[in-house]
């Protein structure tokens, strides 16, 4: 299938476009993929007969009818025949035990993974470096069978050198080998190795910074980076603050704050992802957008108030997700003006709202440590 | 430039653990069953230490078949 105006946005660089150049790029590319769904997913479909929504005469993103992300539970939501299914994702469950399930034929997958891919060395530079991954050698080994998890470590894989783990499975318990982590850090800051450690939050901060902080070892990674993905919410019992992240990664590895990146990122609109810039929000790429709505009105928010986060990209042509409201609540700071220099929407993501159910990768992982 | 593709057909099918006369300018990860995102990065990581070649991470995204591998690779080479 042809998409000529979402090739035309996703020639652009990252982040470089305005928001006058911008806004009518992204604004083509969202109606023609619209119309697509719409011609092709009876739900969706309804859906937009429901709200009175003719893809061809949108004018204005706000106007886009939004899917609730919740929706990715209950329906597996096509745009293509079923046959041209070349992968089903599916999120980590959830309390009540339904992942949200998304479809992704050749096109879609070959898409994602550009745009993903562009975002992270956009953020981290276009150099191979050694990885040290918070988890076990199988996430990273060759396996028929591909967990989240996994695939989320894998994804990032692409702009690796030289690759350790350093996290073992014992007895169904996930535990950190302390012989080995030392031993590579104290190789990168011997060698000044510009290393990358990557894990998710929870066992970065839990598992490493505070084991490391508890034995005042330090260590002085010059240019290394931190990042790292997933769930806040088993931390919110123990007051860690992204900040305070933040500053003990800092003190524990030697890096500069703004070397500690979080990438923020949802199933539904799997290929997306937001890492945190040196000024520590995150940005809306050339080929998104986010509107913040009032959580009781649902209608949209200025600059600067706190709401559930709605995201829109026209990246996925393999099922409707090209406009999703979150059960997240974050805030725009502004559009275009960041101190770090890159150009579209910075905003921060906050957390879950309160009545939210649902959890992210980063919250089941840290269940196996518990 | 026979012998160096001749090394990264020999290079590719060890570590996509097919045959040499199976590969071809159309093999891709559409085709080829064991070609997935960690044997890419394995596969870029060899032809990096056999061939003495440097690939950036940019460049390695953009590899999506054999054809535009061995004509990258016989573009650094030159």
């Amino acid at each position: 299938m042809d998409f000529p105006n979402l090739d035309q946005l996703l020639s652009k660089e990252v982040y470089t476009c305005d928001k006058k150049e911008k806004s009518e790029l992204l604004l083509n590319a969202v109606k023609e993929v619209s119309q697509h769904h719409f011609e092709r997913c009876q739900p969706y479909r309804r859906f937009c007969q429901k709200k009175e929504f003719e893809p061809a005469t949108l004018s204005l993103l706000k106007d886009l009818p939004y899917l609730p992300a919740s929706i990715f539970k209950d329906a597996l939501l096509l745009s293509i025949a079923e046959e041209k299914i070349f992968r089903t994702i599916s999120s980590s469950a959830t309390s009540f035990g339904k992942p949200s399930r998304i479809v992704l034929d050749k096109q879609t997958s070959k898409r994602q993974s550009k745009c993903f891919n562009k975002v992270v060395l956009e953020r981290l530079g276009n150099k191979r470096r050694e990885f040290i991954i918070l988890d076990t050698p199988e996430s990273i080994g060759r396996n028929n069978q591909i967990t989240a998890r996994s695939s989320t470590i894998r994804s990032l894989l692409f702009c690796a050198g030289k690759t350790d783990t350093c996290v073992n499975e014992i007895d169904g318990s996930l535990v950190l080998d302390e012989d080995k982590i030392d031993s590579l850090l104290q190789n990168a800051e011997e060698e000044k190795t510009q290393v990358v450690i990557f894990g998710f939050t929870y066992i970065l901060y839990s598992y490493v910074v505070k084991r490391l902080l508890s034995t005042a070892k330090k260590y002085r990674l010059s240019g290394g980076k931190i990042i790292h993905i997933g769930g806040w919410k088993k931390l919110e019992s123990e007051k860690v603050t992204p900040e305070k992240l933040m500053e003990d990664c800092s003190k524990v590895f030697g890096v500069n704050s703004d070397d500690v990146i979080d990438f923020y990122g949802f199933t539904e609109q799997s290929g997306m992802i937001y890492p945190t810039c040196e000024a520590g929000f995150r940005h809306s790429p050339v080929w998104g957008d986010i509107i913040i709505r009032d959580p009781l009105t649902l209608q949209p928010m200025d600059i600067g108030q706190k709401g559930l986060m709605q995201f829109i990209t026209p990246i996925q042509t393999s099922y409707p997700g090209h406009s999703v409201l979150t059960e997240d609540i974050g805030y725009i700071q502004g559009v275009d003006t960041c101190t770090c220099g890159r150009k579209g929407a910075f905003f921060k993501v906050l957390g879950r709202a309160q009545h939210a159910e649902v959890r992210g990768c980063g919250d089941i992982m840290a269940e196996k440590f518990a | 430039m026979g012998d160096l593709r001749n090394k990264t057909i020999k290079i590719f099918s060890q570590i996509m653990e097919v045959d040499e006369t199976s590969v071809t300018d159309d093999s891709s990860p559409d085709n080829v069953a064991g070609w997935d995102s960690l044997t890419h990065i394995e596969l870029i990581s060899a032809l990096e230490e056999e061939l003495s070649i440097q690939i950036s991470p940019e460049d390695s995204i953009d590899l999506e078949n054999f054809q535009m591998l061995i004509s990258f690779i016989e573009q650094k080479a030159g």
